[in-house]
């Protein structure tokens, strides 16, 4: 797979995880990484890309046992944000799915 | 390989990020180790999920160091499985790989460089003779495109067209069936730019002479590069793709980018237009008397030494670091926030605005005082400073 379009994709499964509230992140790339095949390490750099971005923020939960935990919140401008990435992705899979029918 | 030793290579392979983001990733990684344990993961298990440290690395690299461009980046290196056979594809179109090398001697006051699909690279000739590399990957774009060159008024023009009869000529590219995702072309017919075509690709590599006065370089779905050249005037273009100048002297600089991104390192200029649609926009260690970046939704982020600043964003953030002999900055962004730190005046004249952001003013000291909005004059008030944003922070920190 082209590693942009990877990427991309992972961005926007990212985001959408996060639509459903916020999560840390071995809980996120556990998620990802149970639906399909990737270096989980990968992931990282994502979150911290979306963080740069402003699409995410982050805060830490101290736990009771291990470290503290960082979790991932989805900012306003995330939102919107994932909202067009998806409708873009809709669009696109619809245009694929249309002309593997020949 | 044991957890000490992935992290100690993980630490190692960080090294050259900067200490920030190296511990920021080690603890990422640390916090994985730990997470995995506590499920009853063994040390192998969490290292084969957390996967190839290299890996991760390009995909850092891609958003923290673009020295080269992400489809330079992303040859295939690493093996893992579902990759195997995008590689074994790469290395079929290898074999039609076609290459042509051109050199031309004469006076010529300017160049123009169309490159449609093409990544055009530019940088500074060994002699007096401007050398072309004309190199084409694949089956699609030797059979559809091919290279030309010819000469008017003085004017040396080369680049990549398609070839007669296959479609027409002139503007078709705008006007094939494109898909875009991600602020990208995945699918547009007809193209070899495009995303899903991998392995297929056209790269133009033009040398110019010393004391070329003016360079024009446009491509559609390409990258632009152009790198150690010194002109009076550069424009570099493109639709889809990136554009990045490296180490490039011009009075007169323009990069545009409609949905890519646009850098500029160690660049001096007299005055210098930064422009990307959707993407960044980064000038790194530039030097000139005006410098102009605008984006629509991408972050503006830079380290100048610069008279006047006009950095303007639609919706992201803007950071600047100003060097000396800064007399007039302005920014503005819709929703993104704002940092500016000036070194080396001798004053600043402020005026900030933001619509429900917090906003800091420092002057000869750390962290500064939070302010409301109005303007705010320090030492001889030399520098005029106006940030304006509609719900972003707003941070202006000047020093002596």
């Amino acid at each position: 797979m082209n590693t942009q379009f990877k990427k991309g994709a992972l961005e926007l499964c990212v985001l959408s995880q996060l639509v459903w509230g916020d999560k840390y992140g071995y809980e996120l790339t556990e998620k990802i990484s149970g639906e399909m095949s990737i270096a989980s390490g990968t992931l990282y750099p994502i979150l911290r890309k979306l963080k740069a971005d402003d699409y995410v923020t982050t805060y830490l939960v101290e736990s009771e046992s291990g470290p503290a935990r960082k979790y991932y919140k989805l900012t306003e401008k995330g939102k919107q944000y994932q909202t067009s990435v998806k409708q873009e992705w809709e669009t696109f899979i619809n245009a694929v799915n249309q002309l593997l029918l020949g | 390989m044991s957890k000490q030793e992935y992290m100690q290579k993980l630490q190692e392979k960080l090294e050259s990020f900067g200490k920030e983001m190296q511990e920021e990733i080690m603890e990422d990684y640390r916090q994985h180790f730990a997470e995995g344990e506590k499920e009853g993961k063994s040390e192998e298990e969490i290292i084969e999920e957390l996967g190839n440290i290299e890996e991760m690395i390009r995909e850092l690299s891609e958003d923290e160091l673009p020295e080269e461009f992400a489809q330079r980046t992303l040859e295939p290196s690493t093996v893992s499985e579902g990759q195997e056979a995008a590689e074994e594809n790469a290395d079929n179109f290898q074999e039609t790989e076609m290459k042509r090398a051109f050199s031309y001697s004469g006076y010529y006051k300017a160049v123009v460089l169309e490159g449609k699909v093409a990544d055009v690279y530019v940088t500074q000739s060994e002699n007096d003779q401007i050398h072309v590399d004309y190199e084409a990957k694949g089956l699609n774009s030797q059979q559809n495109y091919e290279y030309y060159q010819y000469e008017e008024d003085g004017t040396f023009y080369a680049g990549v067209k398609r070839k007669k009869g296959i479609r027409e000529e002139g503007d078709s590219d705008e006007k094939m069936v494109k898909v875009t995702l991600f602020g990208r072309t995945i699918i547009s017919y007809g193209t070899v730019g495009s995303v899903w075509s991998s392995g297929q690709s056209i790269t133009l590599t033009v040398r110019l002479p010393k004391g070329m006065p003016k360079l024009t370089a446009k491509v559609g779905s390409g990258n632009v590069s152009v790198s150690g050249v010194e002109l009076e005037a550069l424009e570099a273009t493109s639709g889809s793709g990136n554009v990045r100048l490296n180490e490039t002297v011009a009075d007169r600089l323009k990069a545009h980018a409609g949905s890519g991104n646009v850098t500029a390192y160690r660049t001096e200029f007299i005055s210098g237009v930064l422009e990307a649609g959707s993407g960044n926009v980064k000038a790194e260690e530039v030097k000139g008397r005006e410098l102009r970046c605008g984006t629509g939704s991408g972050n503006i982020k830079g380290e100048a030494a610069v008279g006047e600043f006009h950095l303007a964003s639609g919706s992201g953030n803007i950071k600047m670091k100003a060097d000396g002999k800064a007399e007039r900055v302005s920014m503005s962004t819709g929703s993104g926030s704002i940092k500016l730190e000036l070194e080396g005046i001798q004053g600043m004249d402020t005026t900030v605005r933001t619509g429900s952001g917090g906003v800091r003013v420092a002057w000869n000291e750390e962290e500064g005082q939070k302010v409301k909005n109005g303007n705010y004059t320090y030492g001889n008030g030399a520098c005029k400073i106006k940030a304006n944003t509609g719900s972003g922070s707003i941070k202006i920190f000047g020093r002596e």
